[in-house]
């Protein structure tokens, strides 16, 4: 689950400097319980004010399909054991890893003693198998020093591919009722740890272990693998000039599709918005709030990331050779854009000089962008702010965030 | 020079390398221009409509009016403001009696036959009338001379005319940008067809535009089709289980139950849109007009590639061809039993040689998603079942089988 789950590696601290356009206008109260166990929970509405009209929304929580993580290697592996696993010839190298992550020289030596520490002669790495209390005792700092020494360095190590939570962590998306009891809650939050400005989490043996029965087990991934995103909506007034906003949302003619219904709508009093799907080309529009599957876009176990994603938002149907690689058609068909950004305008977010992208997304008004974050089956398409997508690839060295359009005579 | 467009992000410090893009500031509407909503807006048009309640929850809906974008229009050539009837298989004497008995003036079917010209190489005519007596016929005349005319395929405004469910033409063409003496034209022209009026007579009303813009735009009024917006009415109180079951037709499309479930459980959402829960497929088409690319091997989708995609999430153009589309059926599908639900499909039929005419999906209510014909100028959209049935009512009711799909 974690390796569908994980697509960041940068990390940083993030001040949010967008200086955006919000203005809080309502918070509804909490309500009550429904017959099907949901409940209904606090929502912000924000505003947006721009030429691309006044969009409304509001943040929603998404979580994958119940059939997607019961299928997941987390909820079959759900009895393991924690073992850590180190690349070290003895258990005197185990516990100097151990010391230099921080582990006080007494924990290290606790731990080396033969009742924990054993070889693997089958992988030729020494394991550890840590009491629950050592492992609820380390502090965030330990656990980010420690974990990402841990072996192997494969996909389906949550040391390697721990999860990643949501800016803030579980305090974030816990707003809405997760179905966990409360000590469940206070666990997640205790074996979190940041890494750069991004809420890990590894210990989900320990979690899944704690569990009374499969529900809370599907209960446990459905809540580390929430993901934020905003419900948007076009607010249309009187005074709305009509062709300033046609002008904006079909950008061009690269998003004519959308057209008739913005003007229907538009011509017709007493509609006082529109959801912003329709305005979206064919593509996000399929995609949005949706998650990757088997039966869906990707070929085997190329499955559409973020490049695969913001190169094909204008594309009627997404180009498979998209899967391949995307450089040819930036290098051929983009330039930097000229402010004032525009709708669909690619976002390139670069670590170390130009060609060394980690991210994409596109513009879609404000400081919103659609984007895919990572490849994992378990990101949903979503509409987020830039400075929330910005922060969680921001690593501890420098990043760029570029804007790019299409050249004058192409349409995707 | 072109202004880059970048910024760069430092641990904990965000540096500007240039100016800020006006997107991440507040932007000011702009006042006037040529066009404003308060101006525009269709004042009648905007009541909301209630669904019946039922499994899918507290449905309500307003009319909107979908119209062919330029880009499609610029395909359309203007026809001649000449009004032609074609009535093969009949001879002067046999159109004659023909039109009286359709209670045509005397005198009228004699300027008609002057004026109209015989096919060369057989006995069948051509007939030009005059404006002025097409504009003259009464709705009783008119009908009964608009059902021969229907018979046959080279009279296409006739057998395909503009229809106008809502029976009101100033309401169905308020903002359409027409002057209101063409819209008084087109109601004096239209007839009643089933539950609705239609309207042919797209040449008689050309003989009375003057200017090119006001040509197209009455053109590009023709294309108008009534569809619906619908919106999913959510209160704590709203019934979620049977919800998520009804919108997610048996785990057929579960690709909606993470919104689904998002959306109910905040109370900012009041109203959802229902395009959300609607699979990918279609979506991604619900309002649009066919693009080009559906049509690259050389096929545009029709209402049966429409129904039979409906749930599927890579469209297939298999279902452009009617065998395979009921091999696909029957292999499937299975006749549903009522109630009948979300995704279950409508197979339209011709009762008497059973051809099949037409295919919807069911959505909620009375309401189906469809795309009416292959033509580039049809929509994909929502629909009121009734509204859809005008358009196959025209002489047979057709026969309509439910089926629903079987996940194997």
């Amino acid at each position: 689950m974690r390796n569908f789950l994980n697509g960041f590696t940068l990390l940083s601290v993030f001040s949010a400097l967008f200086s955006g356009s919000f203005n809080a206008l309502s918070q509804d109260v909490l309500e009550e319980r429904s017959p099907y166990n949901i409940h209904r929970t606090h929502s912000k509405i924000q505003i947006s004010v721009g030429s691309w009209g006044e969009i409304e929304f509001y943040p929603i929580i998404l979580e994958p399909s119940d059939f997607y993580l019961l299928t997941s290697e987390d909820f079959k592996q759900s009895s393991t054991k924690t073992v850590w696993r180190f690349d070290a010839n003895d258990g005197t190298a185990v516990q100097k890893i151990l010391i230099n992550s921080g582990l006080s020289p007494e924990l290290a030596s606790r731990l080396v003693r033969p009742q924990f520490l054993s070889k693997n002669a089958t992988i030729n790495l020494m394991e550890i198998t840590p009491p629950e209390e050592v492992i609820l005792g380390l502090t965030q700092a330990q656990r980010a020093q420690l974990y990402p020494q841990l072996m192997p360095k494969n996909t389906i190590s949550p040391f390697f591919q721990p999860f990643t939570l949501p800016n803030g962590g579980i305090d974030a998306v816990s707003h809405r009722p997760t179905g966990l009891p409360p000590d469940q809650i206070d666990r997640i939050r205790k074996l979190s740890f940041t890494l750069g400005s991004t809420t890990r989490l590894s210990d989900i043996n320990l979690l899944m272990g704690k569990a009374m029965n499969d529900d809370e087990r599907l209960r446990i991934l459905k809540t580390l693998s929430r993901n934020s995103s905003l419900s948007t909506r076009l607010k249309l007034h009187p005074g709305t000039n009509l062709q300033k906003l046609t002008s904006y949302w079909e950008c061009g003619g690269k998003n004519k599709d959308i057209g008739p219904i913005l003007e229907s709508v538009i011509r017709t009093s007493g509609i006082d918005h529109i959801d912003l799907v329709h305005l979206l080309p064919p593509t996000p529009r399929k995609l949005l709030h949706t998650y990757p599957s088997p039966s869906g876009e990707g070929l085997g176990d190329d499955l559409p990331d973020c490049f695969w994603t913001s190169f094909a938002f204008f594309a009627d149907t997404p180009p498979d050779r998209h899967l391949d690689f995307v450089g040819h058609i930036f290098n051929e068909r983009y330039e930097l854009a000229e402010k004032p950004l525009q709708f669909g305008d690619l976002v390139l977010f670069t670590k170390d000089g130009p060609t060394d992208w980690i991210h994409a997304c596109n513009y879609i008004a404000g400081n919103l962008v659609f984007t895919k974050n990572g490849m994992s089956m378990g990101r949903p398409w979503t509409i987020s702010p830039l400075n929330d997508v910005a922060q969680s690839y921001l690593s501890g060295q420098e990043i760029t965030i570029s804007f790019f359009r299409l050249k004058p005579g192409y349409q995707r | 020079m072109k202004v880059s467009t970048r910024f760069h992000f430092l641990s904990g410090l965000l540096i500007f390398l240039l100016a800020v893009p006006t997107g991440f500031t507040q932007d000011i509407i702009i006042k006037g221009g040529p066009i404003t909503l308060s101006e525009e807006r269709v004042e009648a048009l905007a009541s909301v409509h209630q669904c019946k309640p039922g499994p899918w929850g507290d449905l309500e809906y307003y009319y909107t009016y979908l119209e062919a974008p330029p880009h499609l229009m610029a395909l359309i050539n203007t026809p001649s403001s000449r009004t032609i009837w074609d009535l093969p298989g009949k001879n002067p004497i046999q159109l004659r009696e023909f039109l009286i008995q359709a209670g045509m003036l005397s005198r009228n079917v004699d300027k008609v036959l002057q004026v109209s010209v015989p096919f060369q190489g057989g006995p069948d005519y051509r007939l030009f009338p005059p404006t002025e007596i097409v504009k003259s016929l009464p709705d009783q005349v008119r009908a009964v001379i608009y059902a021969e005319l229907r018979k046959f395929a080279a009279n296409r405004d006739y057998r395909f005319p503009v229809i106008i469910e809502s029976r009101d033409v100033q309401s169905w063409f308020k903002g359409s940008d027409l002057k209101p003496e063409t819209i008084a034209l087109i109601e004096k022209l239209s007839y009643p067809m089933g539950n609705s009026l239609v309207f042919s007579d797209t040449a008689a009303v050309l003989s009375h535009i003057r200017s090119d813009s006001e040509e197209r735009t009455f053109l590009k009024a023709l294309t108008r089709t009534r569809s619906l917006i619908l919106n999913l009415k959510i209160t704590a109180d709203s019934d979620f289980k049977t919800l998520r079951s009804y919108w997610s037709a048996g785990y057929k499309s579960k690709d909606i139950i993470p919104i689904f479930e998002s959306y109910a459980s905040t109370p900012g959402v009041e109203r959802l849109d229902v395009s959300h829960l609607l699979p990918p497929t279609p979506r991604k088409y619900l309002y649009t007009f066919p693009t080009f690319s559906l049509g690259v091997d050389g096929t545009f989708p029709d209402s049966f590639w429409t129904a039979l995609n409906f749930f599927r999430y890579q469209p297939s153009d298999e279902f452009n061809d009617i065998e395979s589309v009921m091999s696909y059926a029957q292999a499937n599908y299975l006749p549903a039993q009522k109630p009948y639900g979300f995704g279950d499909l409508l197979i339209f039929s011709n009762p008497i040689n059973k051809r099949k005419l037409h295919a919807a999906v069911v959505i909620a209510d009375d309401i189906v998603y469809t795309k009416n014909s292959r033509s580039l100028l049809r929509p994909f959209m929502l629909m009121k079942i009734d509204d859809l049935l005008t358009r196959f009512t025209y002489d047979l009711k057709p026969n309509i089988e439910v089926w629903r799909k079987v996940e194997r």
